[in-house]
Order: structure tokens, then C-alpha cells, then sequence
């Protein structure tokens, strides 16, 4: 026992030898630049409209997006769910698995050094399309001092600035309310609560001037389902009064979504009879300053 | 314990470590593009220079108010100090060119406290323990991943380590000679006028000083004096320091000594990722410091560390139940104490955790003191093992082998983590890609766009507009002052008029990836910059871009 308790001062060096050996195992497991390109291309050859890409863990994204970005709409990446699409392909590395992949076996499984490509079936699509691509096809209104008035489509240079914590630039394609910068409607990505993108409709919640977004002709179908938040620091803090979006079906008011800071983005079901029916979107709150709230709205088969 | 004597030999051996590792420092600081703190404090510093040569040609006015308030107004929240010393390294630049860099002028001052600070580890570490500790624990606190990376730095936090370490060794110096009062208050005086973290000396030694008066009572022979003495000197000497390194207090200090103090007390919180939380606000966890320290230091070192502990505290402990005197100072307690002091500070759930590791960078020293301990007992250990017909030679060589083998880790992952030190962590983590995995923050500050050179030279040739992100304005212009991108590439505000824009990679920078998107139209970065695999810094294009 002794002379075992003599051989003590070789296990700091053993640590040190297990550190550097786990230090260049780390290394080496790094997948290299040319697997993720082959496995986009494999991609990239293969990829249909109605297909979804996910990518596990999440911190690879960038890289992703490098090789695949231009096949993926600002739709596709800031998507609520997997409702429009057909098939989802997911590029992993680590023995990670996307987080919305389905609990199936893949129909196409290829490795590409350290880079695993799958791709999944999903259930037949229920979205027939999502009023955030119609956006331009609205009427937007704004009421103050007791006047409606039209909010000017505006096609041109995006606004300037672009820094952390404006939650979004008003880009090429808005609707302008006024000259206050955060008086605009349009079609963006912003960071909700879990940090994750989300396409929406960027609909400002100011106190005393409403504004309302309205579609006047849309093909409904059996449900409509509206996912709605607010941009991350806009409601981190937990600190602002509620907003309400109040949708309308000719006219008709529907029950209203109440979002409260630190919620999140909220999903709501709104059951709908399949006909062609105008649509407005009015979001109300006494809030002062960060009003980014943001919603979108997709037309569903599903009863 | 074996006490040394510190010989000139070892001071020289003190010198040589240190004037090393400053070459080091000076080699490999081109290589890190100016912090979003960093250009902060270089723009002050050249108001402080401008103020210094102001007063040099007319000495009437530097007294005046206007005139100082003209030059300390801007960075009024941190002492004078440090910034005082970037100043004059900037003057030695700006008259005889003496570094051929600015950033490396306003670099060199920090660079030169990193590497006193080794000179001192060594010199307490042989003082306390041996000569084997005391170099163990300079090399083991110079091989450090991320106090590495914030050695180059023209920022307080290297700086302030060297204080709070130099206080330390002075106030346990009083306790021999009570004639060392004077230094002490100077050196306290330096501390406080480097960083607020100092504020704490006082009674972390307090503390000390009423356990060594139980010691004494208890043991009835060991030698402290009789009154806190110390204290006096600290707060009579110290405050004075301050004073006089930062004219910004010589008119109406009291009230601006009171917004300093508030201004820190108060310090607003800032984004920061810990398992995949971004924490923005209080109750921070209280495994933070911990966690991460346990993540960023290389594992050898702690656990040489943990060793050293676990010796010194058997060895007080069985002194105190024999009733034995040990070290009439009891150095190991006051520096256990200063070595949890700056990770409980840390750890208490109101304290901003904005800055990752850098604000318990005192404890690390402390630390390597300890790790140096644990080697010498080890090598002790290892003596005792060899077999009798080992020559002499063979155990001569052994500290030398020792040394290597155990600080081989933490020379290879300082190495790597070059360029991008506040991105890595040990394998304890699973590396860089495993903290990735358990949502651990990537970097911050936007230095890493620096590494970005060889894509300008190639993007934009003859110059263009890029959007920096978290890169201050500053940073960027300094990065092509020093020849780092092509001519007339700057920066812009607004992404709309950029020709490139930049996103560092943290939980929350996701915002910028966002607007990106929205005003560009393609989610498609043209380059990632990558650091074993994790993304860190994304570039776009702009498609309304005017180089395309």
C-alpha cells in the first residue's frame, strides 16, 4: 500500500497527459469547412420548395447558412412551425439531433466527414400560406387625435441605423404611419424571447394610435392560427403593460389575443369557415416606448 | 513550509521571467484587434496625454478647472492612474516613436504590469515556499488562457491584479517590519487608484489581521503587532494616491469621488450567457465564477492548486491543534483569503457579471501561489519515490521535467486560444465546441474582428464602408491606422450604407443577425470566422452594397 501511496505524485501528470489528449481529441473532432460544403451540395441538389432545413446543435447555423443561405427564405428560417412544409432535411454534427425533427427514422441518412445530412417526411402540409407574404397586399391605418389615417406604402432604401437593441430596421418594404421611425408596419425578422428568429408582421403597439393591418380578400379555411410577441427587449423586462391584438373576420370581432411581457411568442386558434373574407389585425396597448410587436398569421386546413 | 530568502540571484530570475514574458506580450499583441473597452480608454488616455502636455508648456494651468475637466472629463468613471500611464507611453510614441504603434503604446503599460506581476509570484511564491513554487507559480498564472489574452490589453484588469497581489505581499510585509507601513499605503494607494476592486483590502486584511490575533493568543508566541496599524497606513496614504493620479477629484472630489463610488455601486448589468441562459439582469447564479473558472483554467493547474490548498490547510490546522507556531504572517490564510474574496464578490447574485472572467482575475495569482505549493510538495513526493541509484543528475533534472509535464497542457491551450481568448475554454468544457453545446458565452468587447484582415484586403480592395457590430467605431479605425485594412475601408453606423456587415457571435447579438436579414434580404453570410468549428463572427453582404 506504501509503496503504492509513493507513485501519488504521477497523477497530477496523468491529468496533464489526459488534458492534452483530450484537448487535440477536441481539436480533431472539429468538422472540417469542405464536409459541411459537401454535405449542402447533397443538399442543395435535392432541395424542393416545400422542404424545411434545420441544423443541430443550434450554434452552427452561420456555417450553414454560408454554404445553403441562399435557399432559404426569410420564411423558412423564422417559420412557427413545420406546417408548410412536406419534407425537413437537418444537418448535424456531434451525434446532435434538430430539436424539430420528427420521432421517425430519416429516409436519407449520408455522412460527410463529421457532418450527418437527413432527411424526414413530414405530415401533409396543413398551411396554405401565411398573411406575413401578403403583407403588401394590406391596407394599413393608423388612428390618432381621433382621425384614421392611411399608412404610405413605401418601396425604396431601407432606414438607417442598425444596432443592438432597435429589434429592426425599417426595410425596403413598410408601411410608414407618420415620420416616427417606430410607426411602420412591414414584414421582418426579430428576436423573441428565446432568441430565435421569427418572420411576423411588425405591428407597433403604441398607446393612442392603434394602428390596424387589413387584408380585404383572404381565402380562409377551417383555422387560423396566429403566433404573436414581442421583439426580445421589448418585453424581457417584464415590465410594460399588456398588449391586445384584436382580429376581425368581416367585421366581425373575434376573441382577442392578450399578451403579457415574459410570455414569449403565444400561439392562438381562431376557428374559421372556409370563404373569402376580409381580415384586420388592430393592436392596442397604453404602452409608450417599446411597442415592437410583431405577429404572423397562417391560414390552416386542419379543422 | 520552507521559508527562502529571496537572493539577488533571484530577483534576477524574476527579471528574466519577466522581461520574457513582455516580449511575449509585444510579439503577439498585433495579432488582437483593439476591444470595445480598450478604445475607450485609448481615447481618454490621449485627452490625459494632451492634458500632460498642456501642463508641461504652461505647469499654471494644470491646476485650473477648466483646462482639467477639459482633458478628465470623458471615462470620469474610472481612476487616473492606469490611464495616466497610457498617456505617457502614448507621448513617448507620439515624440520619439518608440513603439512604431499607437495601440501597442497604449498597450505596453498593462503589458509591463502582467509581467511584473510574474516577477512577484515568483518572488513570494520562492519566499513562502521554495524556489520550485515560486516558479511554478509565476509560469503556471503566465500560461493562463484568458489573463493571457488580457496581458496585451490597455485595460485596468490586468493592472489591478498586480495592485491587489502587490498589496497583499505588502501588507503581510508590515507584519515583519512595521517600517514597510509607508509602502504599503503607496502601494494600496496605486490599487486604489487602478480599479475599484481594491476597496475590498481593507477588510480582507482586517479579517487576517483578527485571526492572527487569535493566533496569538492562542499560541503566545507568535509576533504581530499589538494595533491594525496597516489600516492607518491604507487609509491615510492610500486616499491621498488617488488623489494625486487623478486631477479629475482636485476640484469639487468629494462629489465626484461620490459618482465614482455610485457609479459602481451601481453598475448597470449587461448580456451575458451562462448554460444557455443570457443573463440580463439580477439574481445571477452563484455558481458563476466557479463554474467558470472551473471551465477556463487548465485542469492540471487546478488541481496543483486544490493540492497546494489541501496541504496548507492539514499543515495550519494540525499546527493550530499542537498549538505550534508555523508562519508567524500566516501568509496561506491571508492569501486563501484573497483568493475567495474576488469569487464571492463575484458570486453574490446582485453583482453584474458583465465582464466573464476578468473580474476575479485577482483571485488567479493566489491561485498559482497555491498550485506552486502543491508542486513542491509533489516534487517532494516524487524525490522520496525515485529509486536510490537515481544519480544526481537524474534528480536534478526532475523539477525541471516536472514543470513541463504539468504546465505542458496549459502552454498548448494558451497557444491555441490566441486571437481568441475570451472564446476559449479547457477540455473540461469540452473545448470551445462544447461549451458551444451548454450555451456558454462566446466572446464580447468585438475585438475579434481584427482577425478579419486577410478578408478585407481581398472584399474591398480599394476601401468601402463596413458595419463593425459590437466593434466600437475607434477599434476599427485604429485597425486601419496600423495597417491592418486596405486604405478607406471604415465604418459605418447604418447598414443600409454598408458595403459589409459584421455580427460577433453571442446569444443576443442574434438581434443583429435579424436586422440583417430584414434590411438585406438573404440570411446568406459570404464568410464565418470560426474558432475550432464555432461560429464567431459572421460577415454579410449588401446587396445594395456600392463596391459590388
Amino acid at each position: 500500500m506504501m509503496g503504492k501511496m509513493r507513485l501519488i505524485w504521477l497523477a497530477p501528470l496523468a491529468c496533464a497527459a489526459l488534458e492534452l489528449f483530450a484537448h487535440a481529441s477536441i481539436r480533431n473532432g472539429v468538422p472540417a469547412d469542405a464536409d459541411y460544403r459537401a454535405a449542402a451540395e447533397r443538399l442543395r441538389a435535392q432541395l424542393r420548395p416545400t422542404d424545411a432545413v434545420s441544423v443541430a446543435p443550434p450554434w452552427i447555423d452561420p456555417i450553414v447558412r454560408q454554404y445553403l443561405g441562399d435557399q432559404m427564405p426569410l420564411a423558412m428560417v423564422g417559420r412557427p412551425d413545420l406546417a408548410a412544409y412536406e419534407r425537413l432535411w437537418t444537418i448535424s454534427i456531434r451525434g446532435h439531433r434538430a430539436v424539430d425533427a420528427p420521432d421517425q427514422t430519416a429516409n436519407l441518412e449520408r455522412h460527410f466527414g463529421g457532418v450527418t445530412l437527413r432527411r424526414y417526411a413530414l405530415p401533409r402540409p396543413t398551411e396554405r400560406y401565411n398573411l406575413v407574404e401578403l403583407l403588401q397586399s394590406a391596407a394599413v391605418t393608423v388612428d390618432k387625435d381621433g382621425r384614421s389615417r392611411r399608412c404610405r406604402p413605401y418601396r425604396g432604401l431601407p432606414g438607417p441605423g442598425g444596432a443592438l437593441g432597435r429589434g429592426t430596421i425599417p426595410p425596403s418594404e413598410r408601411f410608414q404611419c407618420g415620420r416616427d421611425r417606430d410607426a411602420m408596419v412591414a414584414a421582418v425578422v426579430v428576436e423573441d424571447l428565446a432568441l430565435q428568429p421569427r418572420y411576423c408582421v411588425w405591428h407597433p403597439a403604441l398607446a393612442n394610435q392603434p394602428i390596424t393591418v387589413r387584408f380585404p380578400q383572404v381565402e380562409l379555411s377551417h383555422t387560423l392560427i396566429i403566433d404573436a410577441g414581442l421583439y426580445y427587449e421589448h418585453e424581457r423586462d417584464e415590465a410594460h403593460p399588456p398588449v391586445t391584438l384584436q382580429v376581425h373576420i368581416n367585421d366581425q370581432a373575434q376573441a382577442p389575443l392578450v399578451h403579457h411581457d415574459g410570455q414569449g411568442f403565444l400561439r392562438h386558434r381562431i376557428h374559421t369557415k372556409p370563404q373569402t373574407a376580409s381580415l384586420s389585425f388592430t393592436a392596442t396597448s397604453q404602452r409608450t416606448h417599446n411597442p415592437g410587436f410583431c405577429w404572423s398569421a397562417s391560414i390552416r386546413d386542419t379543422p | 513550509m520552507k521559508t527562502t530568502a529571496i537572493t539577488a540571484r533571484d530577483q534576477l530570475l524574476g527579471l528574466t521571467l519577466c522581461v520574457a514574458y513582455l516580449g511575449l506580450l509585444v510579439a503577439t499583441a498585433p495579432e488582437l484587434g483593439l476591444s470595445r473597452d480598450e478604445s475607450i480608454y485609448l481615447y481618454a488616455a490621449e485627452r490625459y496625454a494632451d492634458y500632460l502636455e498642456g501642463a508641461l508648456h504652461d505647469p499654471a494651468k494644470a491646476f485650473e478647472r477648466q483646462f482639467i475637466d477639459q482633458h478628465y472629463q470623458v471615462n470620469h468613471e474610472h481612476p487616473g492612474l492606469i490611464k495616466g500611464l497610457f498617456a505617457l507611453s502614448s507621448l513617448l510614441e507620439r515624440h520619439y516613436g518608440l513603439f512604431g504603434s499607437l495601440t501597442l503604446a497604449h498597450r505596453f503599460p498593462a503589458m509591463v504590469c502582467a509581467s511584473v506581476l510574474l516577477w512577484l509570484l515568483y518572488v513570494m511564491g520562492t519566499g513562502y515556499a521554495g524556489r520550485p513554487a515560486g516558479l511554478f507559480a509565476a509560469l503556471a498564472y503566465a500560461l493562463l488562457p484568458r489573463p493571457f489574452y488580457h496581458a496585451h490589453l490597455n485595460c485596468f484588469d490586468v493592472p489591478i491584479v498586480l495592485a491587489i497581489t502587490a498589496t497583499v505581499h505588502a501588507y503581510s510585509s508590515t507584519l515583519r517590519s512595521p517600517r514597510q507601513l509607508w509602502r504599503l499605503g503607496l502601494v494600496f494607494g496605486a490599487a486604489l487608484a487602478t480599479k475599484h476592486n481594491s476597496w475590498v483590502l481593507p477588510a480582507l486584511f482586517a479579517i487576517h489581521f483578527v485571526w492572527l490575533q487569535c493566533n496569538q493568543r492562542w499560541h503566545r508566541h507568535a509576533v504581530v503587532p499589538p494595533h491594525p496599524y496597516f489600516l492607518a497606513a491604507m487609509l491615510l496614504i492610500g486616499p491621498c494616491v488617488l488623489v494625486a493620479t487623478w486631477p479629475w477629484l482636485w476640484h469639487d472630489g468629494w462629489t465626484r469621488f461620490l459618482w465614482y463610488a455610485r457609479f459602481h455601486l451601481r453598475h448597470e448589468y449587461y448580456n451575458m450567457a451562462y448554460f444557455g441562459v443570457n443573463y440580463f439582469r439580477p439574481p445571477f447564479p452563484f455558481s458563476y465564477p466557479w463554474m467558470m473558472t472551473l471551465i477556463t483554467v487548465p485542469l492540471t493547474t487546478l488541481l496543483l492548486g486544490a493540492g497546494g490548498l489541501w496541504c496548507e490547510s492539514t499543515a495550519i490546522l494540525s499546527h493550530l491543534r499542537r498549538r505550534l507556531p508555523r508562519d508567524p504572517e500566516e501568509r496561506a490564510v491571508l492569501w486563501l483569503g484573497a483568493m475567495l474574496a474576488p469569487l464571492l464578490m463575484i458570486a453574490l447574485p446582485s453583482t453584474p457579471i458583465f465582464g466573464g472572467t476578468k473580474h476575479w482575475f485577482p483571485a488567479y495569482p493566489f491561485m498559482c501561489l497555491f498550485a506552486g505549493i502543491g508542486f513542491q510538495q509533489l516534487l517532494a513526493t516524487a524525490r522520496k519515490s525515485l529509486p536510490e541509484h537515481w544519480t544526481t543528475r537524474s534528480q536534478r533534472l526532475l523539477p525541471a521535467g516536472l514543470t513541463l509535464g504539468l504546465l505542458l497542457p496549459s502552454a498548448v491551450e494558451t497557444a491555441h486560444s490566441h486571437r481568441f481568448g475570451l472564446s476559449h475554454y479547457t477540455p473540461i468544457a469540452g473545448g470551445v465546441p462544447g461549451a458551444a453545446d451548454l450555451g456558454m458565452n462566446r466572446q464580447f468587447w468585438g475585438f475579434t474582428a481584427g482577425s478579419l484582415e486577410r478578408f478585407f484586403r481581398t472584399a474591398l480592395p480599394n476601401g468601402g464602408k463596413v458595419h463593425v457590430c459590437d466593434m466600437t467605431h475607434l477599434a476599427f479605425h485604429m485597425l486601419g491606422r496600423e495597417g491592418h485594412l486596405p486604405s478607406g475601408v471604415e465604418p459605418t453606423a447604418h447598414l443600409r450604407d454598408a458595403d459589409y456587415a459584421l455580427v460577433h457571435h453571442e446569444h443576443h447579438f442574434a438581434d443583429m443577425d435579424f436586422q440583417i436579414w430584414t434590411t438585406y434580404g438573404t440570411v446568406q453570410p459570404v464568410a464565418v470566422l470560426s474558432y475550432d468549428g464555432v461560429p464567431i463572427l459572421s460577415v454579410y453582404r449588401n446587396p445594395r452594397g456600392q463596391t459590388h
